[in-house]
């Protein structure tokens, strides 16, 4: 509990780059992404890693099962395609 | 802290953005894990709101309805499945990492 900070570190802002995004994401190994166009945006499937991602123009929403390595990687790519403060 | 009009003053993130123009974008994670506790979910979301206030003595951990809890922004969430488990989702801000991932690591390793 002790390492809990109350404080986050940065915000993100903008809209993401898709198309920046699969091309991390497939440098980092994940190579199976299925792209669809949806009513507010677009939504990433990653089929092997039982892991959907939905992105619109001011929120992305990772929904990933259990998985704690992938959605940190995810993560991460995430908050370098973004811009921060 | 913002500069307005020659003076400061202090404002919520979110306000501060909004005045600014500045298009906030909001990173959220859900993650499922399921468990097998017979009886409502609502049962069930009042043991793991006992379990997380017990470890999170410093937080606000709150049994909100619907069988749900919130801690800042976190939010749990107990379902009953077809097969009479309970999926129990957790969802949190990317400002609120350290607090969820917590949250979803004291879930996961729970009865292990």
């Amino acid at each position: 509990e002790d390492v809990l900070k109350k404080k986050p570190s940065n915000y993100t802002w903008g809209t993401l780059d898709i198309d920046d995004f699969i091309q991390k994401i497939t440098q980092e190994g994940i190579t199976d992404a299925k792209v669809e166009q949806g009513p507010n945006g677009y939504i990433i499937h990653l089929q092997n890693e039982d892991t959907l991602i939905q992105v619109e123009d001011h929120s992305t929403h990772i929904y990933c099962e259990g998985d704690e390595q992938l959605r940190l990687k995810l993560r991460n790519i995430l908050l370098q395609c973004l811009n921060k403060f | 802290l913002v500069m307005k009009e020659n003076s400061m003053c202090l404002m919520d993130v979110d306000r501060a953005c909004s005045e600014a123009g500045v298009n906030r974008h909001q990173i959220r994670f859900t993650s499922t894990i399921t468990l097998d506790d017979p009886g409502p979910p609502s049962r069930t979301a009042e043991k793991l709101q006992q379990l997380i206030a017990g470890r999170l003595k410093d937080w606000s951990v709150q049994l909100t309805e619907g069988s749900s809890i919130s801690v800042e922004s976190v939010l749990i969430k107990v379902e009953t499945t077809e097969d009479d488990q309970k999926n129990v989702l957790v969802s949190w801000t990317n400002q609120d990492e350290e607090l969820g991932s917590y949250i979803l690591e004291l879930l996961q390793n729970m009865g292990r």
